[in-house]
């Protein structure tokens, strides 16, 4: 019995000595990249760094539920500690089968209930109901198409007309057309921009259209506190304001297969006046490549 | 590209069950050519690609999918693959003995387009400070599909039957190439001169074909004697 405790007591140890040596090998492989991320992510038990207008919403959302889990999880445990203790087995006791018709145990599963109806109708509705149904209006609106493939994030802006251009899976070229923009047959696609990243202005609501080439991923903005499935066939708008400039993540938050890790873009939350700059230098003829 | 795999798995059908025979005297015809592209080069100028996904991707990568060389003249299309296509019969030919070699270098595929034998290794190799995730995309192939997260990787595999197919990097999206897996060693792929070479050519009859990835397949009849070199050139002209 003695062997066995210790062995346990190792494994443990060293799992945790693994675990908590993780992050910086994960470090020390990854390829390094050039660009610096803003904002805190993975602060013991924090939530990452919020620069959107209605994040916080969710993350009060997320600590009411935390806080309602926590009472409930420290009640019922003691509650479970103390039915071992004064219900163990003893001479001169005889267990009964029957079900017990008390009073308080009425009351607090109600109270339970009631607390979780005020977090289901008061709170989670309505919040997701304006922060996820009531889109901005579209004049109003940055639009962005967003097109995820094993693996990367595609984005797609409609350039100085406003209009989103015809697509065409025919058309897709993984290097020189991956959105299989119709520049010849459609006269709005022709001023279309294609980029890599995600150009957002700041303080202006922005709805992003989510669909997948391949297979299901999900489009995830920790900053912004979005996250929404990207589903093949599928046209999903999501939305969001940012109050903050800064460059941010873009994860993909489901596993898509071998490189789901590596499906990653950055977003970079810009006044108008730069976005505009950035837009009019991406909606030139790409540069000729000489040898 | 349909129509090709579907002879290419025909003639491949065919010729299972023969043995490699051993090279013979006479077969030392040469057939040689040029594909000349007819067009207006400016319509066809390679792009810098966008690379920002990776920043260990420095150097710029330009689109390989149409390369006109206009300084020839006449200017001459890269990267087509030029092979004997019918008038084999069902000889069997052995694999090089030396693998093919396929690198991944400053976030592109080098070569573009490779010719494979049936049964002959294939190097694959990464020789860039990021990672890199081949996907081989055949329909009668294994699949192949490896993550090479560190500079200097190298795997080998050997593909086992004729076929045309595209070759892809899940990291980089912009990364692509196409290799073609042949029951004979003759074929040759054009460079930078536009010239293709196929040589050691048993006399006789033959359709040679010529491959382009966004132009499509042109083909020629070609007949050869013994020790003879006949040229053969092929103009793509798209609209
Ligand atoms: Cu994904
Ligand atoms: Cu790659």
């Amino acid at each position: 019995m003695q062997v066995k405790k210790s062995w346990i007591l190792l494994a443990v140890i060293a799992a945790a000595l693994v675990a908590s040596a993780a992050p910086a090998w994960a470090q020390a492989v990854a390829p390094k990249t050039t660009v610096p991320i803003d904002g805190e992510y993975g602060r013991f038990f924090s939530l990452p760094t919020d620069v959107s207008k209605n994040g916080h919403r969710i993350d009060n959302l997320i600590h009411w539920t935390h806080a309602f889990m926590a009472v409930l999880f420290v009640g019922w445990g003691i509650f479970f500690v103390y039915c071992l203790m004064r219900f163990r087995q003893r001479p001169g006791h005889q267990a009964h089968y029957e079900l017990v018709h008390a009073k308080p145990s009425k009351y607090l599963e109600v109270a339970v209930l009631i607390v979780e109806i005020v977090l289901l109708a008061g709170f989670s509705v309505p919040i997701w109901a304006s922060v996820k149904n009531d889109l901005p209006p579209a004049d109003k609106a940055f639009r962005v198409r967003v097109v995820a493939e094993q693996f990367a994030w595609n984005f797609h802006y409609p350039g100085p007309d406003g209009q989103f251009g015809r697509t065409d899976p025919k058309l897709v070229d993984t290097a020189t057309n991956p959105l299989g923009l119709d520049r010849e047959g459609d006269p709005h696609a022709k001023d279309d921009i294609f980029a890599l990243e995600l150009h957002i202005p700041v303080n202006q609501p922005v709805i992003c259209d989510i669909s997948s080439k391949d297979v299901i991923h999900s489009f995830f903005l920790p900053v912004m506190r979005v996250k929404q499935d990207a589903l093949p066939g599928m046209r999903i708008p999501v939305w969001f304001e940012a109050v903050q400039t800064g460059t941010y993540e873009v994860a993909c938050a489901q596993l898509c297969g071998n490189n789901h890790y590596s499906m990653r873009a950055l977003m970079y939350i810009q006044p108008a006046t730069d976005l505009e700059a950035w837009l009019r230098e991406k909606g030139k003829p790409p540069e000729e490549f000489v040898e | 590209m349909k129509c090709w795999s579907i002879v290419a798995t025909l003639v491949g059908g065919l010729a299972l069950g023969a043995m490699a025979g051993p090279v013979r005297a006479e077969d030392n015809a040469v057939i040689k050519g040029k594909v000349i592209f007819k067009g207006d080069p400016e319509k066809y100028k390679r792009t810098k690609l966008d690379t920002s996904k990776d920043a260990n991707c420095t150097k710029p990568v330009g689109s390989e999918d149409v390369i006109v060389d206009k300084d020839n003249n006449p200017p001459t299309l890269r990267n087509v693959m030029v092979s004997i296509k019918e008038g084999l019969g069902d000889r069997k030919f052995e694999a090089p003995k030396t693998p093919a070699v396929l690198d991944q270098k400053d976030c592109h595929y080098e070569p573009h387009v490779l010719g494979v034998v049936e049964g002959q290794e294939v190097v694959i190799r990464n020789s860039d400070p990021t990672n890199h995730n081949i996907h081989f995309l055949p329909k009668i192939n294994e699949e192949v599909n490896k993550t090479q997260p560190k500079q200097g990787m190298e795997d080998k595999i050997t593909l086992k039957k004729e076929e045309p197919f595209k070759v892809k990097c899940d990291v980089h999206p912009w990364m692509g190439m196409y290799i073609t897996v042949f029951n004979h060693p003759f074929f040759s792929v054009t460079d930078k001169t536009g010239t293709f070479k196929i040589d050691k050519l048993p006399p006789g009859k033959y359709v040679v074909q010529a491959w382009h990835e966004k132009f499509g397949i042109m083909t020629a009849n070609v007949e050869v004697t013994s020790g003879e070199t006949k040229e053969c050139d092929f103009t793509f002209e798209p609209k």
